[in-house]
């Protein structure tokens, strides 16, 4: 009895300090207990007034702006891409509304000094609204847009300048673009004509920004009692899908940045906003149901060619980003072939690759998630894909055989699981195998076969008493 | 020595691809210190204690590594790239069961029920029950082997899986000891234990006696019962008269209690084991069957490139992670037993035999895929070890993710070694394998069917099918 | 001598079974001794910062370690006070010091794309005057 009243100690004890173990890893599983609310996206209403600005001086302060609610955003260091910022704009207040043809932003920030006059070695104030082109793009987009190409329209204040006071300080090149290029990138020093003091830019990704051959965004910033007060005008929808963005549907996304020159912002060195929804309310009568459904579906069909090829369209880019493996063949033959992966996890995209051996190709990747590696076997070429930028490597594969290509930055869970395989074709490392089983093979059968032997003996058991 | 064997068997087909002779044997114990050491009753105890440590080591990082990343946890990459590893590829291949004498999971269990360490307690604590004859074969383990690979997503991903799985394994062994006699735990439960037992059939090491001729006389089979120089066999085996590796845990405990010094560790020819009809049955044969499915299995999920199956496997949704066990079970508890019984069947018509009973040919033919799994299993896990392995340097010298450098290679960084030739090494692998599984294959037929032409015409369609099997594996691995 | 077996059995179970984590705890303990925190980088669905809010004294030379806990790799930076760390990988850690010499809130983030919620990933350091 006692023996078993132990016995049932033991078993118990040892189930508990097990449970409680387990409980305490659980609890502790990412280092500690401590959790995080995801703060969700806010939300801000694109009422329908029959208002229409003509972006006049008054109107940056016109009645219509009293009636529209105000967003308050909180700012944030813009600290993913470097150069970083210094100081911080904390907070900007956004106000929205439609009249059924235009949209118009507002944005109002304090900023203690105007900085309107851009030289060498001094910054202007500004700031941009950014929009996916892809309505269904996940949040998972920086600034830049990774996911989704996005529609930037940045306001500058001496262009607000130049454009309405005709004021201008210093001739204007339009060249502030310092974030790591591709190599061989042409990249134009231009004075463009000035249509707006909004321009109307696109990118997708890092280094891809790009400004669009139409200018359609227009805007007017007033800086008045230690605030700056601007506003977007834009209409609703465009012909051009490819390059614009579309207010057709209720919802959209978008976020906000804020340059203050007096702390030397420009470029990356900005102030940023998560995203935030777009609730844009229908007009009151108009536009039936599935009109809207048609916008919707057209949308779609947009959206459905890759990234690459809507960069391509893009008129400045084309030179950067021509070469695709299509129209290589036609080309010259030493242009190498380029490859286009995309890395999520766990798994690459295109997931198995084949060449032929001697082929000059360049893998060429990009993650849509966090950072990614590729490394490849037996070629020992590593690449490291940032989510936003580029990684690639131009080799000539001389080595034939499958070869595998891993993660090689840790992704998640999954990562030393994450692989792709290249097949240098022909691949005779196979061929070879397949051939020693064969010969292998036809050898133990002939040997079997031709075997005559019949002796009849006493069996000993192999493997024991011997 | 049984009906079924006793046929013919030239000298030739004695010798493992007609050169090494399958007799043949050295015993290790035959050199003094080795003999002396073997004796010990410290040994292989201390092996064990210093396993303990390393196992402390491991559970803890599971625990309070704190830590999410599997491939910078020490119980995840310890456990996962060296030890599953170096079991495979060295331990049992080469050592037989020599993991089962120097594994510490069970520890715990045995000390309670001998409440000594080192020394000597026959009367043993716990209930010491009966293990059920029903239940003395290899279906816990094949079963419980199977659902561990349906959590393979979890275990050699996250470090807390590592320290439930190993965890569970040290409390179900506490709990099994205290109810049940000696070793049950590790001879019928212990999931890991399966595969050992039956590719130890494989190894190039036996513990066996030297001259039966002296345990027959001996009347009082010491070890057996035990005496005051050591137990008697904890894993419930007769040490005088057994003849394959399959059960035998080589705790050493035989060598300690032999008053007649007529314990043998022999090195032999790999799979000499394959070749004896005892204790055969349906189990083993599903555990090749299960050791099969869960290597490609394994390659597919873990070493191939999609992604689909990786988001079942890692279980994002419940439903395509019900998905991957459906699949993996049904392939490795049918579609390959399947295949094998078509070829079992095609054989035992082709070779015209009338008297043998087709589960007979099921099972006996079945042992030639040992050395062809034995085969996938060290390719796969050379695809493990050369990309991963520098994981190991790191882990080492910071094994909580502390920032510690314990051996100044904390800052070694992900370096795959030869993976180049990863793809070569691993069709050299198969190619043995394939080779070695053809032999034995032909010998097993010989064995089954008695008469040679019999035999001949009966190995055909076993060719093929190793062959096939071969092929695809190839294929998997590099095609 | 059973009792001196005993004891070595003992001594020798004890040290490899409790002792590992004994000497895990005191070498840690005395390896972390002089850190102002520590602070463990999530994601922000895995937990975020931890912890997300410091406070220290003005004058005093701060000491943080940031363990990247996590399985992506993740950063940490202090715009404000020129503090960076760079990039740190999964299982890697970073030691940062620096003297701030104005009170104030400073918001520290995550510098590396990690995940939707990338933006979310920041935390305060306090300083305040004495």
């Amino acid at each position: 009895m006692n023996n078993k009243v132990s016995i049932a100690i033991v078993i118990l004890l040892t189930l508990g300090v097990f449970t409680w173990l387990i409980n305490y890893g659980w609890q502790n599983r990412y280092g500690s207990p401590e959790t995080y609310e995801i703060i969700a996206s806010e939300e801000l209403t694109v009422g329908y007034y029959a208002e229409d600005l003509a972006l006049k001086e008054t109107d940056v302060f016109a009645q219509i702006w009293q009636n529209i609610p105000i967003l308050k955003i909180v700012l944030k260091h813009q600290i993913t891409e470097r150069p970083w910022p210094k100081g911080l704009t904390p907070v900007v207040q956004v106000q929205a509304f439609h009249n059924g043809k235009d949209i118009y932003f507002k944005m109002t920030w304090e900023d203690d000094h105007a900085d309107t006059i851009a030289l060498i070695d001094t910054f202007v104030d500004g700031c941009a609204v950014a929009i996916p082109m892809d309505t269904e793009a996940p949040l998972r987009s920086i600034m830049m847009g990774f996911s989704s190409p996005v529609n930037i329209w940045q306001w500058q204040a001496n262009k607000d300048m130049q454009y309405w006071e005709g004021k201008t300080g210093i001739e204007d090149l339009d060249v502030d673009f310092v974030y790591p290029f591709e190599e061989k990138e042409i990249f134009s020093v231009t004075v463009p004509e000035l249509k707006s003091a909004v321009s109307d830019l696109l990118s997708q990704r890092i280094g891809s920004i790009t400004r669009k051959d139409n200018q359609i965004v227009q805007g007017r910033g007033l800086w008045r009692d230690g605030s700056w007060n601007v506003i977007f005008k834009r209409s609703l929808t465009t012909d051009n899908q490819e390059q614009d963005s579309q207010f057709s549907g209720v919802k959209q996304t978008v976020s906000f940045a804020v340059w203050d020159g007096d702390q030397d912002d420009r470029g990356s060195r900005k102030s940023i906003s998560e995203w935030v929804n777009l609730q844009i309310q229908s007009l009151p009568s108009k536009k039936p149901a599935d009109e809207q459904a048609l916008d919707n579906t057209s949308n779609i069909k947009v959206y459905k060619t890759s990234w690459i090829e809507k960069l391509c369209s893009f008129s400045s880019v084309r030179t950067a980003y021509g070469a695709t493996s299509q129209n290589q063949s036609v080309e010259t033959v030493k242009e190498p072939r380029v490859i286009n992966i995309t890395a999520k996890r766990f798994e690459y995209s295109p997931n198995r690759i084949s060449v032929k051996k001697g082929e000059l190709i360049t893998f060429r990747m990009e993650s849509l998630d966090v950072t990614h590696g590729l490394y490849l076997d037996g070629y020992g070429i590593n690449i490291k894909a940032r989510p936003g930028l580029i990684g690639k490597a131009t080799f000539v594969v001389d080595k034939p055989g499958r070869f595998t290509f891993r993660c090689s930055e840790t992704c998640g869970e999954f990562h030393p699981y994450m692989i792709g395989f290249l097949e240098v074709t022909p691949n005779t490392r196979f061929n070879l195998f397949l051939w020693a089983i064969g010969i292998a093979f036809v050898l133990m059968l002939g040997l079997v076969l031709c075997r005559n032997k019949q002796k009849k003996g006493v069996e000993t058991n192999v493997g024991t008493e011997q | 020595m049984s009906e079924q064997n006793s046929n013919n068997q030239n000298d030739n087909d004695q010798k493992m691809l007609g050169i090494i002779p399958l007799n043949w044997r050295f015993d290790l114990a035959s050199i003094p210190i080795i003999r002396w050491m073997l004796k010990q009753r410290w040994f292989p105890m201390i092996i064990i204690l210093a396993n303990m440590f390393l196992f402390m080591v491991i559970l803890m990082s599971g625990v309070i590594g704190g830590f999410s990343s599997g491939n910078y946890s020490f119980g995840v990459m310890f456990v996962w790239i060296l030890w599953w590893v170096v079991l495979m590829m060295l331990l049992v291949p080469v050592l037989s069961r020599t993991w089962c004498m120097i594994c510490p999971l069970p520890s715990f269990g045995e000390w309670l029920q001998r409440m000594k360490i080192f020394g000597v307690n026959n009367k043993l604590g716990g209930l010491n029950i009966k293990w059920p004859k029903k239940l003395s074969n290899m279906w816990i383990m094949n079963i419980l082997f199977l659902i561990t690979t349906f959590f393979s997503g979890f275990f050699t991903v996250k470090p807390l899986a590592t320290f439930f799985l190993l965890g569970g394994i040290i409390v179900l062994g506490i709990l099994l000891s205290m109810v049940f006699e000696k070793r049950s735990f590790c001879l019928y439960v212990c999931p890991v234990s399966g595969f050992q037992g039956l590719y130890s059939n494989m190894a190039m090491t036996e513990i066996r006696v030297k001259d039966p001729a002296i345990c027959a006389k001996h009347k009082k089979k010491t070890c057996v019962t035990g005496n005051k120089k050591g137990y008697g066999c904890p894993w419930l085996l007769q040490p005088h008269s057994f003849k394959r590796n399959t059960y035998c845990g080589m705790c050493l405990e035989c060598f300690k209690t032999c008053p007649f010094d007529n314990m043998a560790f022999n090195i032999r020819p790999p799979g000499t084991d394959l070749l004896v009809n005892e204790q055969r049955g349906l189990d083993e044969a599903w555990k090749n069957f299960i050791m099969l499915a869960i290597a490609v299995m394994f390659y597919v999920a873990m070493m191939g490139p999609w992604g689909t199956l990786k988001n079942w496997v890692r279980g994002e949704t419940l439903a395509g992670w019900l998905k991957f066990i459906t699949l993996h079970t049904t392939f490795g508890l049918v579609a390959i037993p399947g295949t094998f019984l078509i070829t079992s069947w095609v054989s035992k018509l082709v070779s015209g035999a009338k008297d043998i009973a087709l589960r007979t040919v099921f099972i006996n033919l079945s042992y030639c895929l040992i050395p062809m799994g034995m085969a996938a299993w060290i390719a796969f896990s050379f695809g493990f070890l050369l990309p991963n392995g520098s994981y190991i340097l790191h882990i080492l010298s910071d094994p909580f993710a502390l920032g510690w450098d314990l051996f100044g290679t904390a800052n070694i960084p992900w370096t795959p070694v030869g993976t180049g030739w990863l793809v070569p090494i691993q069709f050299a692998v198969l190619f043995g394998g394939y080779i070695i599984s053809v032999d034995f294959g032909y010998k097993l037929c010989l064995q089954t069917y008695g008469d040679t032409a019999v035999a001949k015409r009966g190995f055909i369609p076993l060719l093929v099918l190793l062959t096939l099997v071969t092929v695809a594996f190839g294929w998997l691995y590099g095609g | 001598m059973s009792i001196i077996k005993t004891v070595i059995s003992a001594i020798l179970l004890l040290v490899c079974t409790v002792g590992p984590i004994v000497a895990t705890l005191v070498y840690e303990s005395s390896r972390t001794r002089d850190l102002t925190a520590e602070i463990l980088a999530r994601t922000p669905e895995k937990g975020n910062f931890s912890p997300r809010y410091l406070k220290v004294a003005l004058g005093e030379k701060i000491k943080l370690r940031v363990r990247n806990v996590d399985t992506v790799v993740h950063g940490f930076a202090i715009p404000a006070l020129g503090v960076d760390a760079g990039e740190i990988k999964a299982g890697h850690y970073a030691i940062l010091e620096f003297t701030p010499e104005k009170p104030g809130k400073y918001d520290y983030y995550c510098t590396t794309w990690c995940s939707e919620f990338h933006l979310q990933m920041r935390g305060v350091l306090e300083v305040t005057a004495r």
